[in-house]
């Protein structure tokens, strides 16, 4: 039997659930809930849809563990770890802080990793790269910073950018775009160069909290180390790792964490910045990531951002902001361990997309923009930064 | 070691959608109550009748119980079947809709569908079905019908009355697998277009039958025009007007046309300090706003006559009004468990019923008001009668509170029932307590018909004191 510590200790928890099911559907638009939010469960909706693949099934075998009932089985591990954890249940149960239920899986996922029985294959692959190169894709850590080439950026300084791994490998042009549209506006900005590691949003939610540990003191200490007193970040996963992870862990960091939508809507507001054309599409729609809205509860900002361009039509799908359907690639799990899953959950989401009669998707975390592009005949998407970048002209 | 119709099962509905998994079957074991978990041995679901009525032949030949799931939402206990050996059906993977038929005003559906995806797809269109206000969301078209005893309600539901009165038909797998239609198309050349048959209203015998009888897999439901205009409001009385606003709330009822779509008296439960206001609220809706002003009007008149002490809307008032509006259910995410005790009554008896009622359990409460609150007692008007209703909630991890919710609960409907109420929600616990109050001669006759219909006793067993 596997420990039960992590579980135990949100006991409370996991029997304030009702069993009422609105985490698997929930249409209703009476007061409390301003949208309707139809399906909810990702999972549920793509995979055989029985109750141990929605919250409240989740919750009752949580219930199940702690009254020893049944072991941690190879299968139900499985479904344990098969969910982006895109928390639109917790946004429907309007229940946090006292009910949250992807909290009762993620302890239950420590108690797994703790006992020797996870995290499944898939995940243990993308920890080991993790821990042995600090990056995801288990590319050289020596190649972290290429993307700043020719940019001169300094290593310390006020205002730090922390790219993460997406922007810092395959994504450049994320980071080259946040730099230039912070130089414009007349800031000064540092960045870590190789020193900067992952920010281990895979081991939160896989439950290698010894990796993420290992992640989160390395980076909280290199940050120091900068003299940040403000850390900016493009990435939705890195904000919510190093805005809601680390300070449970290390507790009150010695800087602000922010998303660079924010900074660039102060800029914006300020007139520090100012948009000047469409970056080619003119009818827009943008994509809450599950972790810069339901973690982070920014949604303003980014539409700030985008009506903020002439020439840009923003038209909403019909789930936004909190009721938004994942991408199906959060923290790497579902892409992990069922990528055909994750694949129907991003087409989901392009037919959502495309109801609309956008041109473009905009969104706001690169993992979010891999998951989207993979979808056959995608519209275009773009993340923010790239666009904001593009609207002034920035050549990046 | 698997289920031993694990096999049969998968052969039947694909091997995708049987689970006899320990953990997967325990999620299985509960609906949204205090009540003791009960597992099923295994889990299966079908995509249509046709893989129903297979699944019942096979229940049948190896004398295996079934236990039929809908949205498992009912608060008064999962049936039990026969623990670790029954065939979980869930219906939740049926849940297309059928027909829409506007010129008929009806729509077709599985029984899977939730009842308020039914209703958002059909306010898309213009119309409306009695399913959006009560139970909750994730309650089906087939759970309403039979474990709700009909009794789910529209936003109108004191205008219009219950579910039940607006089921026109139903396709039902009965105990040895066959499949019958009921209603207006019980003639196979017929539409389902009426709840009128050729014959006796085969339709009401599956409506509140906790599928004792059969497997509901469509039904069919009539469909209203949506009023878009809508008006709320409050009415506050004092503490000690109680019979004032009973008086008034009735008068408001009593008027034709019909006022009120939702009209309700809140006034405190055993758990809140004493002193605290009766509140009458309603909903007023119409085609425009005028018809919904002229209604407001009204109501305003007719409490000017009838009641003329009170306090009108006040701050309080409206947040209730807010509240109950809002759906209670809701409020008590991450708090606990929550509990209903309701009980329809005729209007002529319901305030005498509702006093004693409320005595009763503030002596059964007594010294557990903390434990086991109880946090308002009420009486939601439905077509000139009232159905009476206390709101509590438990913690689960109280042993003790919960037991003595479950006793309360059984308790306090043993109560009405014993004083001329009946049940509207219906759940094994429940369903027991209301088979106590039934005349003998009805007992039998539910003996004989399931007899008749389900010799191998494989339906949903041990429901309604039967074995």
């Amino acid at each position: 039997m596997a420990s039960q510590s992590k579980l135990e200790a949100l006991k409370s928890m996991a029997y304030l659930c009702v069993q009422c099911g609105y985490c698997r559907e929930k249409y209703s638009d009476t007061v409390l809930t301003t949208l309707p939010a139809y399906r909810v469960c990702p999972v549920r909706e793509h995979s055989a849809g029985f109750e141990h693949y929605c919250a409240r099934g989740k919750i009752k075998i949580a219930q199940g563990i702690l009254e020893g009932r049944f072991p941690y089985s190879e299968e139900l591990v499985s479904v344990l770890y098969t969910d982006p954890d895109c928390k639109l249940c917790s946004w429907i149960c309007h229940a946090e802080p006292r009910l949250d239920p992807p909290k009762i899986w993620r302890a239950m996922r420590e108690d797994i990793v703790a006992a020797g029985f996870g995290p499944p294959e898939p995940l243990k692959q993308i920890d080991r790269r993790v821990a042995e190169k600090h990056n995801v894709f288990g590319a050289r850590p020596d190649r972290r910073a290429r993307w700043a080439a020719g940019l001169d950026l300094p290593r310390t300084g006020e205002l730090l950018y922390f790219a993460g791994c997406h922007a810092s490998y395959p994504k450049p042009e994320i980071a080259r775009s946040v730099v230039a549209l912070l130089r414009t506006a007349g800031l000064d900005i540092a960045y870590l160069g190789e020193d900067e590691w992952c920010c281990g949003v895979v081991q939160w939610h896989d439950g290698s909290v010894e990796i993420a540990r290992a992640l989160a003191e390395h980076n909280v200490e290199a940050i120091r180390r900068s003299g940040a007193r403000r850390v900016v970040t493009a990435c939705a996963e890195c904000l919510k790792s190093l805005k809601i992870e680390y300070p449970a862990l290390v507790g009150k960091l010695p800087f602000d964490v922010v998303h660079v939508s924010e900074v660039l809507a102060e800029l914006v507001a300020g007139g520090k910045i100012v948009p000047q054309r469409a970056p080619g599409e003119r009818k827009i729609t943008y994509h809450d990531p599950c972790q810069l809205g339901r973690y982070c509860n920014i949604y303003d900002p980014p539409r700030k951002l985008l009506t903020g361009i002439p020439g840009v039509e923003l038209v909403e799908m019909r789930r936004h902001r909190g009721n938004a359907w994942c991408c199906g690639h959060g923290a790497d799990m579902v892409k992990s361990m069922d990528p055909g899953m994750a694949a129907a959950i991003a087409a989901d989401r392009m037919s959502e997309a495309r109801e609309t009669g956008a041109e473009a998707i905009v969104t706001a975390c690169p993992r979010c923009i891999e998951a989207l592009e993979r979808v056959p005949d995608a519209l275009k998407v773009y993340d923010l930064s790239v666009v904001m970048a593009r609207a002034m002209g920035l050549e990046i | 070691m698997k289920h031993p119709l694990y096999s049969a099962l998968a052969e039947i509905v694909g091997p995708k959608y049987v689970t006899d998994s320990d953990f997967a079957v325990f999620a299985y074991s509960n609906n949204s109550s205090q009540f003791p978990s009960r597992v099923p041995g295994i889990v299966v679901r079908p995509g249509s009748t046709e893989e129903v009525s297979r699944i019942v032949k096979l229940a049948n030949r190896t004398k295996t119980p079934i236990v039929p799931r809908g949205g498992a939402c009912s608060y008064g206990g999962w049936p039990e079947g026969e623990p670790g050996r029954s065939i979980c059906v869930d219906l939740t993977r049926m849940r297309r809709i059928l027909e829409f038929n506007p010129v008929n005003k009806t729509v077709t559906v599985e029984a899977g569908i939730t009842g308020t995806e039914l209703e958002t797809r059909m306010r898309e269109k213009g119309f409306c079905v009695h399913t959006i206000f009560s139970p909750s969301d994730s309650v089906t078209v087939g759970g309403m019908i039979c474990g709700e005893s009909g009794a789910a309600a529209g936003r109108d539901f004191s205008a219009a009355g219950m579910d039940w009165l607006f089921t026109w038909g139903l396709k039902v797998v009965l105990p040895n697998g066959e499949i019958i239609q009921t209603g207006s198309g019980i003639n196979p050349n017929a539409k389902n277009h009426s709840r009128v048959s050729s014959g006796p209203d085969l339709t009401g015998l599956f409506i509140g039958s906790m599928g004792i009888f059969g497997i509901v897999t469509e039904a069919t439901l009539q469909l209203f025009h949506w009023q878009g205009h809508e008006a709320v409001g409050s009415i506050a009385f004092a503490h000690d007007r109680l019979d004032d606003a009973h008086r008034a709330m009735a008068a408001m009822d009593a008027h034709e046309p019909k006022l009120c779509s939702t009209l309700a008296l809140f006034g405190p439960g055993p758990a809140m300090p004493p002193g605290q206001d009766w509140v009458i609220m309603y909903r007023v809706t119409g085609f425009t706003q005028e018809e919904v002003d002229r209604k407001l009007g009204a109501i305003g008149r007719i409490v000017k006559e009838t009641s003329p002490v009170n306090k009108g809307s006040t701050p309080q008032s409206e947040q209730m009004t807010d509240f109950y509006m809002a759906r209670m259910h809701d409020s008590a995410h991450g708090h606990g468990m929550w509990f209903m005790i309701e009980s329809l009554v005729p209007r002529d008896e319901s305030l005498r019923l509702l006093k004693e009622s409320l005595d009763w359990l503030k002596r059964e409460l007594a010294g557990w008001e903390r434990r086991v609150p109880v946090f308002n007692s009420s009486l939601f008007a439905q077509l000139d009668g009232d159905v009476i209703s206390y709101h509590g909630m438990v913690d689960l991890l109280d042993a003790e509170a919960r037991e003595k919710a479950i006793a309360v609960q059984k308790g306090a409907l043993d109560f009405l029932l014993g004083k001329g109420g009946n049940i509207i929600v219906l759940s094994k616990d429940l369903c027991d307590v209301g088979a106590r109050h039934f005349r003998p001669e009805c007992a039998a006759m539910l003996r004989t018909l399931k007899a008749a219909l389900d010799p191998n006793n494989i339906m949903n067993p041990h429901i309604f004191g039967l074995p």
